[in-house]
């Protein structure tokens, strides 16, 4: 693409990279690939920047179906191609270990690191959310994130493949050191059964919470990624009664209501009472607080996920409400023995500070693993272990620029 | 009306004057608001109507300033106090919350946060000099301090001084801009909020002003909603501050809370508290986690002395023991990988909280509301910048002399 094109497609965007579907009307593609890169030891800057812009400009050519080694394919096999690719989106995303002095001699960039764009401790990401055990290193951290969607697995997965390729055959200092697949449910449902993904802003309010402000500069009308593999403990979660699940979740399984408060059985087990199902035309209200429940005032659906997550309720323009544009897929990697799957939580927002902040308040998410109590009363969901961080990360994206995003913060020779 | 935090200390009469303080600003500000009968939806007092509480919470960062510079620029400035006393305490620091921070030759020994209404402590001292100037001394590390140093121009034990002339001698020494006493400019101590919009007045403003069932609708997605906090303030008459932590979440909640049709008023106590603190954040130069008991929490209640569980705490100090041979400064914030070096790194762990007495939803119900007419377009410095970018060029100014 080029800048006069980026520009022209920036009414709406505003500068952020493609692959984030926050506009009206848009729902995230179905499919998902994250692809992580380290610079090889001793490569220049000079080199990964130009390694970083062949790779975007293949990726470009690829979008509209044009494959490195099958230049010159009969037309009709090129128009599938084009159909295989049609909607893949690819973003260029910089972690923090492309700031590191310590591991990058020399030096690849030259420009500030934002703050809060930091690895996730070794001894645990946050309090209560905390590594899978057995895990030995941390496989979501890396110099660049390259995160693929589409309406096709196999778009996705072979443009990872197309990288790899592009790197082996013009020998550019980069190497895959990790890659994280996903996929999205069309029912708007989570592994949990449970409606995911419903409770986010206003569209209008959308790009408030994603565009960070200009510190440092070069990072003005970008965004930042958050990304969290997280496995579910599935069999853990299917112990619970669907009372405590409901609970734990804060919404009715069945119908996606919100909780609006509980009752108690005479055992004095919590009850937990959902919001009206709103009939066939939804006024405003009702809509409204589907989508986006209210703050409850019961102490103890105050402890559900869904509210922990997003205490205040209040749009992004409150800085306070910790607001950030969440765009998961789910992924399943084995069902031998324990299931193995989970979440790849990803989401963007303004400024990495809000993710720390709701995963180490207490009452937010700081201090419960997914929701409930912290002591439980008689008759109140207990604590489960229902969620562990498998590998992780978080990710500067650049706003769109020329030749590509972010490429002025490479160091000149 | 009880005391903040679920203190006792004011005697009976102190306690009276304190309600007296809080009925009087509420009716102050209802004149001033041309109300000549109750607000609709804000109570002046909690009732059997509002028997559910709910809890709004912010950092305590001050976040204007942080986007009006740049975040490490914010953090210098927020810990500045101009030389000469020119200018006003903890001006910047204006999300209910205000700190000092403690050095030495090493580097940051602790830091001071607080919560306390200078409203609050206008009546203590007016009722109870010796406890005040005890509490005083103890935040200040001292055995004692000078009277003058906390009632300007006036023996407070004197049989002829009157309370009204005690509160007018404190606030003279200790909530003033010029000259202010050191035992609450930071310089020895910080004894209660002073920056000049930390008041009751202005909370109790903005709780009147806000809460009210403003809808709009949504340009895109055409569906009816409250008003977001950027388009709320405008039409605030000054009542709130935009691209504060603090007062665009409470007007969004409060704007809700009447569009679901509740009753509100504040709580009892009456009060701004720390509710908690992020200290997992924190970690040793030997990246050992900070243990949570290095905040020292006073001037409150437990969650387990409350009612609702809440923590009421309205003062914590962040102080690594002398046994640790570490100082706050040693510390690094994982979550930037940066050491303390300002007061506002540890102000960002700390969250702050309003407690409100709601009644269930649609006991007032709001009725068919009519889109509000918006201001047009966002006023080009809603967060007025300029001020702040003024400051920070006598920061500089003065850092280089």
């Amino acid at each position: 693409m080029s800048k006069d094109e980026r520009d022209d497609s920036t009414v709406s965007t505003g500068l952020l990279q493609r692959g984030i579907a926050f506009e009206q009307g848009r729902r995230p593609a179905p499919c998902y690939r994250l692809l992580l890169l380290n610079a090889a030891n001793g490569a220049t800057p000079a080199a990964v920047h130009d390694g970083v812009l062949a790779i975007d400009e293949m990726l470009q050519r690829l979008a509209v179906g044009e494959v490195r080694e099958l230049a010159g394919q009969p037309k009709d096999k090129a128009t599938a191609s084009a159909e295989l690719f049609a909607g893949l989106e690819h973003l260029i995303a910089f972690g923090r270990r492309l700031f590191d002095v310590d591991v990058h001699d020399p030096v690849l960039i030259d420009a500030s690191r934002p703050d809060y764009l930091a690895y996730l401790p070794a001894d645990g990401p946050f309090p209560a959310l905390r590594w899978e055990q057995d895990r030995a290193v941390n496989t979501g951290e890396a110099d660049i994130a390259l995160q693929f969607t589409a309406e096709r697995q196999a778009a996705v997965n072979c443009a990872a493949v197309e990288v790899w390729k592009l790197l082996t055959d013009e020998a550019l200092p980069l190497e895959p050191v990790a890659s994280f697949d996903g996929f999205a449910r069309h029912d708007g449902r989570g592994w949990l059964e449970f409606h995911d993904g419903v409770s986010n802003m206003h569209t209008s309010q959308r790009r408030a919470a994603l565009e960070a402000p200009a510190d440092p500069e070069w990072m003005a009308g970008g965004t930042y990624m958050a990304f969290l593999r997280l496995t579910v403990d599935l069999a853990v979660w299917r112990t619970l009664s669907r009372a405590e699940q409901e609970l734990l979740v804060g919404r009715d399984k069945l119908s996606g209501a919100a909780l609006v408060g509980t009752r108690r059985e005479e055992s004095g087990a919590a009850i937990p009472v959902a919001a009206p199902r709103s009939g066939e035309e939804p006024d405003d209200r009702t809509l409204a607080d589907f989508i986006d429940p209210p703050q409850t005032t019961d102490p103890l659906v105050e402890t559900s996920h869904v509210h922990r997550a997003n205490q205040v309720r209040a749009s992004p323009a409150a800085a306070a409400a910790l607001r950030m544009f969440r765009q998961g897929y789910e992924f399943l990697e084995d069902l031998v023995g324990r299931p193995r799957l989970g979440l790849n939580f990803v989401s963007f927002q303004r400024d990495l500070a809000v993710v720390h902040h709701v995963l180490h308040l207490p009452g937010w998410l700081g201090d419960v693993n997914f929701g409930g109590p912290t002591q439980a009363g008689p008759g109140d969901p207990q604590q489960i272990r229902l969620v562990s961080v498998a590998a992780g990360g978080f990710y500067a994206v650049p706003p769109v620029g020329a030749p590509f995003p972010g490429a002025e913060i490479f160091a000149r020779e | 009306m009880n005391e903040p935090g679920g203190l006792d200390e004011l005697g009976d009469a102190g306690r009276a004057a304190w309600t007296r303080r809080v009925e009087d600003g509420i009716a102050e500000v209802m004149t001033d608001l041309g109300l000549d009968s109750p607000h609709r939806f804000v109570l002046s007092a909690p009732d059997e109507r509002t028997r559910r509480r709910t809890a709004i919470d912010w950092p305590g960062l001050p976040l204007r300033p942080v986007e009006c510079l740049t975040r490490h620029q914010a953090l210098a400035l927020l810990d500045w106090t101009p030389s000469g006393s020119e200018g006003h305490i903890r001006r910047l620091q204006e999300e209910y919350v205000e700190w000092r921070v403690v050095r030495d030759d090493v580097g940051i020994r602790r830091v001071e946060f607080t919560t306390e209404l200078s409203d609050y402590w206008r009546v203590l001292a007016a009722f109870d000099p010796q406890r005040t100037l005890d509490l005083v001394a103890s935040f200040a590390g001292q055995p004692s301090v000078d009277p003058q140093a906390v009632y300007r121009g006036c023996d407070p034990f004197s049989s002829s001084s009157t309370p009204e002339e005690r509160e007018a001698a404190f606030a003279g020494a200790m909530l003033t801009d010029e000259d202010p006493s050191p035992y609450n400019d930071g310089r020895t101590a910080i004894t209660c909020m002073a920056q000049r919009t930390n008041t009751l007045r202005a909370l109790v403003q903005l709780v009147f002003v806000a809460t009210n069932p403003r809808v709009v609708q949504d340009p895109l997605s055409g569906r009816i909603r409250c008003l977001t906090c950027d388009e709320a303030i405008p039409l605030m008459d000054g009542a709130a501050q935009a691209g504060r932590a603090s007062d665009p979440v409470l007007v969004e909640r409060l704007i809700r809370l009447a569009y679901e049709g509740r009753f509100v008023a504040f709580d009892d106590p009456l009060g701004v508290y720390i509710q908690s603190v992020e200290s997992t954040r924190l970690r040793t130069p030997d990246d050992e986690p900070v243990p949570g008991d290095w905040f020292t929490f006073e001037r409150g209640k437990t969650a387990s002395q409350t009612t609702d569980g809440r923590p009421r705490w309205q003062r914590v100090t962040f102080e690594p023991p002398d046994d640790s041979g570490l100082h706050v400064s040693d510390l690094v914030d994982v979550a930037t990988e940066q050491p303390i070096r300002h007061g506002g790194q540890v102000a960002d762990l700390v969250q702050v909280a309003l407690v409100l007495r709601v009644s269930d939803p649609d006991v007032e119900p709001p009725g068919t509301l009519e889109p509000t007419e918006l201001a047009q377009g966002v006023a080009e410095n809603a967060l007025r910048c300029p001020d702040i970018r003024l400051q920070w060029d006598d920061y500089l100014a003065e850092a280089r002399q």
